[in-house]
């Protein structure tokens, strides 16, 4: 792993020959998009001031010739296209420019950290993978993925994605958007065997007991039983939910449990963990979009490459914060 | 039907379903204990499998140990051939957990077996088996502290009583385990 003080290092000298080409890349994407808008503008202007025209009051559309009338709905009909297309393109092009982005700036940034790192820009964890991984109990019908990382250090295999998925419907021709996740899916091979599913969640999912004089019965959740385990600043972090409690204890052992406090303190988020077939699947949620270029702000300043570094490196750091290259529970 | 006659009501419908609501509370926290004590009896029997092997991968290379060997199979045949009672059991188990121990202190000494292929295969399953014992017990704790606290807790604890249901023991780590591996004193032995 690379610390910090040779990610700077990097960034101050091979870097810069990257980030120069960007910022000359940009400044020609940006000169095609701006034309676009014109474009664009243009056509608006046109088509405004050709209604305003058939608004007239003395204007009278029955009189005009059958010639006149064909050519003013294609003038209107080309002009609604014209707007269409430059928005179309404008689109192209940013994509274009996020790509190359990627590939030249995001791409040596992981190689840099872990030359035998793959990035795929435009791959992802399938949407139903992400949900036969349940970790939310919410349906979506809008999902998208993709800055996929994907590598081995050491003996772990380990992967993770930018995922958005929503619930997205209609009500009275308003948009009801329901948000379900937008941020970071890690999926890493765990160090032991198992076949069950067990969850590891934030604690206010927890409400799950009902009382009767401390003979209270723990209710079977969406997620499985609830397990109360002996650590209590675990438990008060986390809530876990199980289909088999001796396996959830033997996954989540009282090393793993302290390890897992560090490590949700070191991201500072209201993680959620899944293992299922001997998979992790940690979901760390970001408001914003990863990894995209900024196309009128700063592109790559340090204080904006220094946070890939750390969204990369907090993900990698899964492997060694919960020590998943010890393999001595008989799984290779 | 006036307030006093629905207040009666009440009070019977209480009084009949209450200690009701406990009895089934309590019965079910008692399955609960033996199911899991069931769960953690199978992982058991796995390492019981296990024991023949380690014998077969070791007696060849450990001559000095053969006391140590020849204690596991006796504990092993003990625990798989006899009525025992869980206490009984969970001493046996203590005692197998810190042989098997023992014999992987002493591999150190010989680099041959060490490195075997068998040996680390075997070793590999053993550790798997302990950490799911291991957490067998853990899970067998959490649910004896659920019934102890039913059998002690007013008011389930009258009812507890008139089932003649007593406290039962958790597992706790012995003296021996709780000590730091002396290796010098386990090779004197």
């Amino acid at each position: 792993m690379k610390t910090e003080n040779e990610f700077k290092d990097f960034f101050n000298s091979q870097f810069q020959s990257y980030a120069a080409d960007a910022i000359k890349q940009r400044s020609k994407y940006v000169r095609k998009i701006f034309l676009n808008y014109f474009y664009a503008i243009l056509s608006i202007l046109v088509l405004i001031s050709f209604s305003i025209a058939l608004s007239i009051k003395n204007f009278n559309w029955e009189n005009l010739s059958i010639v006149y009338k064909v050519l003013a709905v294609l003038v209107f009909i080309a002009g609604v296209s014209l707007i269409a297309i430059f928005f179309m393109k404008t689109r192209k092009l940013k994509n274009e420019f996020s790509n190359y982005y990627k590939n030249k700036i995001v791409m040596n940034i992981v190689k840099f950290i872990d030359k035998n790192l793959e990035y795929n820009p435009n791959e992802g964890i399938n949407a139903q993978e992400f949900s036969s991984v349940d970790l939310f109990n919410k349906p979506f019908n809008r999902y998208f993925s993709d800055d996929l990382i994907e590598g081995t250090l050491d003996k772990t295999h380990i992967k993770f994605c930018e995922i958005h998925a929503w619930y997205e419907q209609e009500n009275n021709d308003k948009k009801d958007i329901d948000k379900v996740f937008d941020g970071l899916l890690i999926k890493v091979d765990f160090n032991k065997n198992f076949k069950g599913k067990t969850y590891v969640l934030p604690d206010k999912n927890d409400k799950t007991y009902t009382y009767f004089f401390g003979l209270g019965e723990k209710k079977n959740t969406h997620w499985g039983e609830l397990i109360k385990l002996e650590d209590i600043e675990f438990e008060k972090e986390f809530a876990v939910f199980a289909d088999d409690q001796i396996e959830a204890r033997f996954i989540l052992s009282t090393s793993l449990m302290r390890r897992l406090i560090d490590y949700k303190r070191k991201v500072d988020k209201k993680i959620r963990l899944a293992f299922i077939n001997s998979w992790i699947y940690l979901a760390i949620p970001f408001k914003e979009r990863l990894f995209e270029p900024n196309l009128f702000g700063r592109l790559v300043t340090y204080d904006v490459v220094v946070q890939y570094y750390h969204i990369i490196q907090l993900s990698l750091s899964i492997v060694d914060e919960l020590n998943l290259n010890t393999r001595i529970w008989g799984k290779e | 039907m006036d307030m006093f006659s629905i207040i009666i009501i009440v009070l019977i419908v209480a009084v009949i379903i209450f200690p009701l609501m406990i009895y089934n509370a309590l019965i079910r926290r008692k399955n609960q204990v033996e199911n899991t004590f069931a769960s953690l009896d199978a992982l058991l029997k796995k390492r019981y499998d296990l024991i023949p092997n380690l014998i077969a991968t070791v007696k060849n290379y450990m001559e000095f140990e053969k006391d140590t060997l020849t204690k596991i199979t006796e504990l092993r045949t003990k625990a798989i051939s006899s009525n025992l009672t869980t206490e009984e059991k969970v001493e046996l188990n203590n005692e197998i957990t810190h042989a098997i121990g023992k014999v992987q202190v002493a591999v150190e000494n010989y680099p041959d077996l060490k490195s075997s292929q068998n040996f680390l295969q075997l070793q590999a399953s053993l550790n798997e088996v302990e950490e799911q014992i291991s957490a067998g017990r853990r899970a067998y704790n959490a649910i004896v502290t659920q019934y102890n606290n039913a059998v002690e807790m007013f008011p389930s604890n009258i009812m507890a009583k008139l089932m003649g249901f007593k406290r039962r023991g958790v597992f706790t780590i012995n003296e021996q385990e709780k000590q730091n591996v002396d290796v010098k004193n386990l090779f004197k032995q």
